[in-house]
């Protein structure tokens, strides 16, 4: 009977853990990497900038520094990702600055 | 001769229409008129030195000004120029940046999205008071968002729920900026429910920008880009002036316009002299003195038509500029600031970010530097 219970408590929690935490932590990790893509790429195109202080320029009190990012070869658009969560990229694209892509699956 | 006096009078009959429904509170000190002698800065700003109340005042501004650094030793305040009497009278930028960089507008883009409505206000092609009317309302002739119109629009009284909330990854902003509905904002900021009676409380939100950004779309006819440049940023001498668009093709105006401080200054001196710019109407008659009376929602003090106000803030506004500076002011995220002040013919343009300055510490900063300068003539 304990195994049982036991067993429905580690069921119970990992279906609150995948059900409810997880997609909210894609939603946020997401918009957390858009945010990334979006404004790195934008003050590099726009801002004219490099990587290093554009990347730096993110608010230091969002917890930024831990979602990944690098960019794009030619100045394309910046590339940004939370391992395992999320990933977001925005394009340059000649007069009207930096794109979100649509979202797509994580690879 | 007949013809053109045929024209001239149902077109000045619609000017003055106009004049009189914006007009509908008295505005505060007038707007100053370019002088004859300075020439508007279409092709480059005429300079001069700063006419000064107090020299040390000023100096001590900047100084606090340029001296906020982050962490990683960048100064906040990135740009600083004012313009006094239409000449640029002082123009300083941190390491890095100089007249050629552009800046990220945040939310100071709301009040570009003021303008390119004006506009369209001044060419018939859209009147205050007509319906908003976002497309996601009109499958329901009985929708109660189809009473929203452009005015509730511009002063932020839609009553919709889609305020900005705090800015953090979870707010309404956010997502709409970043997240899902980031695509097609205006989508994003219409899907959502009626909680007040339009007209009857202000909320900050850069959603509702975006819906006046999908309307001015809508109306511009052609390319919205090509509006934006041969009704404004054009004939300003804005080249540096870029409105980003989300993927379909809305521009970005709650959030992502850049341009150099300069070019930031230009836009500030067309609202200082009534829409004015070289004998131009850009802005239609009134609509600079709508756009600076606050609207009349009871929970708002300081907010106008996509412009602040520096006037007592509502309860969930923040305090503006030191009390008896009659600024009306473009203002966005980390402190992005263009402040055109009537009584002393000034514009202060500030641009950087906030990453170890706040907002009281930037306000009082720039309003010492606005009271370095005096006041124009007559001005109390």
């Amino acid at each position: 009977m304990t195994k049982w219970i036991i067993g429905f408590v580690v069921w119970l929690v990992l279906v609150l853990v995948f059900g409810i935490a997880m997609p909210r932590l894609n939603e946020i990790t997401g918009i957390g990497a858009a945010y990334v893509a979006k404004e790195v790429c934008s003050c590099m195109t726009l801002g004219g900038r490099d990587y290093a202080a554009c990347r730096a320029d993110l608010p230091q009190d969002m917890n930024f520094d831990r979602i990944q990012s690098e960019p794009l070869p030619n100045g394309a658009g910046v590339h940004a990702w939370v391992p395992y969560f999320a990933e977001r990229t925005a394009l340059a694209e000649p007069g009207r600055g930096c794109t979100l892509q649509a979202e797509s699956p994580m690879h | 001769m007949r013809k053109r006096i045929d024209l001239a009078l149902p077109l000045a009959l619609a000017l003055l229409a106009v004049s009189t429904a914006l007009a509908d509170a008295p505005p505060r000190f007038p707007l100053p008129p370019q002088r004859l002698d300075v020439p508007y800065p279409t092709r480059g700003w005429a300079r001069g030195d700063a006419q000064l109340a107090d020299h040390v005042a000023l100096e001590v501004a900047l100084g606090k000004l340029f001296s906020a650094r982050a962490a990683n030793g960048t100064l906040d305040t990135r740009a600083v120029v004012v313009i006094q009497g239409g000449r640029l009278v002082v123009e300083r930028y941190a390491p890095g940046f100089d007249a050629g960089t552009r800046f990220r507008s945040w939310s100071a883009g709301k009040s570009v999205v003021n303008a390119w409505v004006g506009i369209l206000v001044r060419d018939g092609r859209v009147a205050l008071d007509e319906p908003l009317d976002a497309r996601e309302w009109r499958s329901r002739p009985d929708d109660p968002r189809r009473a929203i119109t452009v005015r509730h629009a511009l002063q932020m009284t839609t009553g919709l729920d889609n305020a900005d909330g705090d800015g953090g990854p979870s707010s309404f902003a956010a997502e709409l900026l970043f997240g899902n509905t980031s695509g097609d904002s205006a989508v994003g900021a219409a899907d959502v429910s009626l909680v007040h009676e339009p007209g009857t409380h202000w909320a900050y939100s850069t959603g509702t920008t975006q819906l006046l950004a999908r309307l001015v779309k809508e109306r511009a006819g052609g390319d919205v880009r090509e509006f934006i440049a041969r009704e404004l940023s054009e004939p300003l001498g804005m080249q540096s002036f870029v409105a980003e668009l989300d993927r379909a093709g809305t521009p970005f105006g709650g959030a992502f316009i850049w341009a150099s401080a300069q070019d930031w200054a230009r836009l500030g001196l067309l609202y200082l002299r009534n829409g004015l710019w070289e004998g131009r109407q850009i802005l239609p008659p009134g609509w600079v003195d709508f756009s600076r009376t606050p609207a009349t929602a009871p929970n708002n003090g300081s907010y106008g038509a996509h412009l602040w106000v520096n006037a007592p803030p509502g309860p969930e506004q923040y305090p503006g500029l030191r009390a008896g500076i009659d600024s009306f002011e473009m203002n966005g995220n980390a402190g992005q600031l263009v402040a055109m002040v009537p009584s002393r013919d000034l514009i202060v343009v500030r641009l950087g970010e906030q990453h170890a300055s706040d907002w009281a510490a930037l306000r009082a900063n720039v309003s010492g530097l606005i009271e370095a300068f005096p006041l124009i003539g007559g001005a109390r």
